[in-house]
Parts: structure tokens; C-alpha cells; sequence
């Protein structure tokens, strides 16, 4: 066995491992058995470090406060639920519970954020992104107006792009000009802020829809695009891991501050 | 009921069944299911008890709430995870806005791991050289390999949960795991 398939064995372990051949390439290899040693470090650690399970009480307690819940209409229910906080020794009893303040989820709650940024766009992400698109074969369909994206005072726009191949697989390019910054939002509205003076693209891809969003931002001045979905997903979030993809690619820092 | 007496557990499709006309006991039969799963997966992501028990409570009522949509096509738990996944994210990212420190003993739990403190403060102090590794992995590649290493699911089912091919969950397990063996300090951990 070579090194690379002895480690990726190690790492990802598959049915078809073949453990005589496996053992005797790491008793004469030391790369892979101190390789194998670490992997055998990290098994134990996680072990090690397994969560506590709470005690019964708490289990209760916890759904002691949830299942009266339960047939309220969920918009209304997320913002008046306080968090589960049990008490020090566990109790279950309602009266002992010592709830926060209920931290709302709904963008349709009043309170305002003041959401300042900074985004350093990965360059050769974008680019490489870029490359991928144009190779996928996207054409663009006939403008179509993508409103609910937008706040209807926003001045940004948005066109469909289809792919031929494949129906299914959509693109939104959205073109924002300049604005003035900061800018106010919703808590809650999923925003894209640019701070760089050069137009930028970014990309989301949204995973479990199979469809993509670009963004491509405009103007010398700080832009804020507001990427916030109507209603909300109980599948799959796809804005959660498209905004995630997009941070992790574009080093994107977005502070939010009440 | 019937369970206690045929020993038989009933399948998830009839307590969802259930819980869509109201049941009550089939909720709690569901949330007595899989709440151990979205805590241990929370706690992982967050490393804090009360953060873990809140992203529970969470995905439970976002669960329920919208138990209708449910479509049984990739099942109750790959389902609820997704939920649980989406939650444990939207309560990190405010957390990060609101840091709370490591667990310090917070809540109930079972009694065996309380009994020794020097053994919870090394459990703690290894948990948080642990917590401080995952977080240099990305948010993607943690959720995989938190799927893998915590929940025990198979290749294929952090696929149906993530909606990713199984090479790629294979290549994240990989990659979770070169970069939590190299950014953990191997003679400091086998020092203690």
C-alpha cells in the first residue's frame, strides 16, 4: 500500500480496508504510524471530551416549557419563548426556571440593527468562480425583476439567468449601485457589505435548491446588499450555507452591533 | 404504550403521523428520540452547555411547527438535523456577538461524570484544547466531521443530511481530521 491510501484508511474508513496490509505498512512506515498515532490521540480525546448528558430533570424541564408551545403558529411562538435556563440543581418545575428575555428570530420585529462591515473578497476565489460559471454555460434569460430580494426603496436590481442544460440551475445577478453608509437593517436580513471601492462578485451557492447567486456590486462607495429571503426555511437553510461558503471564500467580516 | 408491552419501538413514520393531529405523547415520544442527538451535535458546535440546551429547544418547536412539510423522503432524523444544523449556526453566529465563556458546571446532568472534580477540570481543560482545534476548521467541514465523530452517522447519511456526494463528506472527514492532528499539541495533551 502506498502512504496517501494507508492515511486516507486511517482517516476515512472504509469497508473494503484491507487490515492485514494496512498494519504491516504502518509497522515498517514511522510517516504513517506516527500518523496513525495522532489519528488514535484524536478518537480518545473526542471520547474524552463527550458531551454530559443532562439529567433527566433537565430533559423534562425543558419540555415542560416547549410542549405548551407547540400549537402556536411559529412566528409568533419564536419571539415570545424565552430560552430554556434550567436551575442550578436541574429541577423541572416551571416556577424554578429562570427564563432571559426572549431573543426574537423573526426579521419582523421592530428592533433595528446598525450593521457595520468590512469585506476582503478573495480575489482568485471570485475569479476562479467566475471561471466555473462562464465554463458551466450560463445565458442569461430575459431580465426578470427578483423584488422580493429587495426592500422596494432599495435601488438594486436583479436579472434570471438560466441554465440551458440544466432548468433547474438558476442565477440571480444582481447589481447594486452606490448607497450611503452605514446603513440601518432588520435584525435577522442577511447582508453582504462592501467597503472596497472596486467592483466585486460574489458568488453564493445555494446547495439543496440547485440554483447559484451572484452579486455584483458596483460604485465607489460602500454598498449594503440585502440577501434576505422571504419566509422561512425549515429544510435545509441554504442562505446559512451560502453566506457561510461566501465568508469562508471571501474572508468576509460582518459585525452587527444592537 | 403498545411499546412497553411488545418491546417493539413504534416507527418514527407513525409518531409523526401522530404528532400532525396533535398527539401529544407522540411529540414527546419524538423529541425524547433525538434530543440527545441535537444536543451532542450543538454542544460540539458550540461548546456550551446552555447553548446547546437553547439550539434544542429551538429545533424542536421549529420542528414541530413545521412537522407538515415534512415529506418522509429522507428521513425523521436526517430532517431534524438539518433543522438542528441551521439552528446550532444561527445561535453561534449570535453568540459571537454575545460570547459567553466555557461551561462552568451550568446545569443537571447525570450524576457519573460529577463526581471527581479534578476529573471534570482536566475533562474541561482537554475540552477546551479540543474546542479551540475545531474552530480553525471551517463551518462546513466542522459540521461534517461533528456528524461523523459525535452522531456516528455513515458516509451516506452526513450525504442526505448535508445534500452532498459521500466523496465529498469523505474528503471533509479527511481534511477535519489532518487539521485537527496538526493544530493539537501532542505532547502537551500526553503530558496531562
Amino acid at each position: 500500500m502506498r502512504c496517501d491510501d494507508v492515511i486516507r484508511e486511517l482517516a476515512v474508513p472504509t469497508d473494503e480496508r484491507d487490515s492485514t496490509a494496512l498494519a504491516e505498512h504502518v509497522a515498517q512506515c514511522p510517516a504513517c504510524a506516527a500518523w496513525a498515532k495522532r489519528a488514535v490521540g484524536l478518537d480518545r480525546l473526542w471520547k474524552a471530551t463527550r458531551p454530559p448528558e443532562p439529567s433527566s430533570e433537565v430533559w423534562d424541564g425543558l419540555w415542560t416549557r416547549l410542549a405548551p408551545s407547540l400549537d402556536v403558529p411559529i412566528l409568533n411562538e419564536l419571539e415570545t419563548v424565552a430560552p430554556f435556563v434550567p436551575s442550578q440543581n436541574g429541577s423541572s418545575a416551571k416556577s424554578e426556571m429562570q427564563p432571559m428575555p426572549p431573543r426574537p428570530l423573526s426579521r419582523s420585529r421592530p428592533r433595528r440593527w446598525v450593521a457595520i462591515g468590512l469585506i476582503g473578497l478573495a480575489q482568485a476565489a471570485a475569479v476562479l468562480l467566475a471561471v466555473g460559471l462562464a465554463w458551466r454555460g450560463f445565458t442569461p434569460s430575459q431580465p426578470t425583476q427578483i423584488s422580493h430580494l429587495f426592500d422596494s426603496t432599495s435601488p438594486a436590481s436583479a436579472s434570471l439567468l438560466e441554465d440551458k442544460e440544466s432548468p433547474r440551475l438558476k442565477l440571480v445577478s444582481i447589481t447594486v449601485p452606490s448607497e450611503g453608509f452605514p446603513t440601518v437593517v432588520d435584525e435577522g436580513r442577511l447582508v453582504v457589505i462592501h467597503l472596497d471601492a472596486k467592483p466585486r462578485k460574489i458568488l453564493l451557492p445555494i446547495f439543496s435548491s440547485h440554483s447559484m447567486f451572484v452579486i455584483q456590486a458596483e460604485g465607489q462607495l460602500p454598498t449594503v446588499v440585502d440577501l434576505t429571503p422571504e419566509g422561512m426555511s425549515f429544510e435545509v437553510n441554504d442562505w446559512y450555507l451560502g453566506f457561510g461558503a461566501v465568508e469562508e471564500l471571501a474572508n468576509l467580516k460582518v459585525a452587527m452591533k444592537e | 404504550m403498545l411499546e412497553v408491552l411488545t418491546g417493539v419501538q413504534t416507527p418514527d413514520e407513525t409518531l409523526v403521523r401522530s404528532a400532525r393531529e396533535g398527539d401529544d405523547s407522540a411529540r414527546e415520544e419524538l423529541f425524547r428520540r433525538y434530543r440527545s442527538d441535537a444536543y451532542r451535535y450543538a454542544y460540539r458546535q458550540l461548546g456550551h452547555e446552555q447553548d446547546a440546551l437553547d439550539v434544542v429547544q429551538e429545533s424542536m418547536l421549529k420542528a414541530f411547527s413545521a412537522l407538515g412539510d415534512f415529506d418522509g423522503r429522507s428521513g425523521l432524523r436526517n430532517w431534524l438535523l438539518r433543522i438542528v444544523i441551521n439552528t446550532a449556526y444561527d445561535v453561534g453566529r449570535r453568540r459571537k456577538r454575545q460570547p459567553r465563556g466555557h461551561d462552568d458546571d451550568v446545569i443537571g446532568r447525570e450524576p457519573a461524570t460529577d463526581d471527581d472534580p479534578a476529573r471534570r477540570l482536566h475533562q474541561q481543560d482537554l475540552r477546551i484544547k479540543l474546542d479551540q482545534a475545531l474552530d480553525r476548521l471551517s463551518h462546513t467541514i466542522r459540521t461534517t466531521f461533528v456528524l461523523f465523530a459525535e452522531l456516528g452517522l455513515s458516509y451516506k447519511e452526513i450525504a442526505e443530511t448535508q445534500n452532498v456526494p459521500i466523496g465529498t463528506v469523505m474528503s471533509r472527514i479527511h481534511a477535519a481530521r489532518e487539521k485537527l492532528q496538526a493544530e493539537l499539541d501532542w505532547d502537551e495533551l500526553n503530558g496531562q
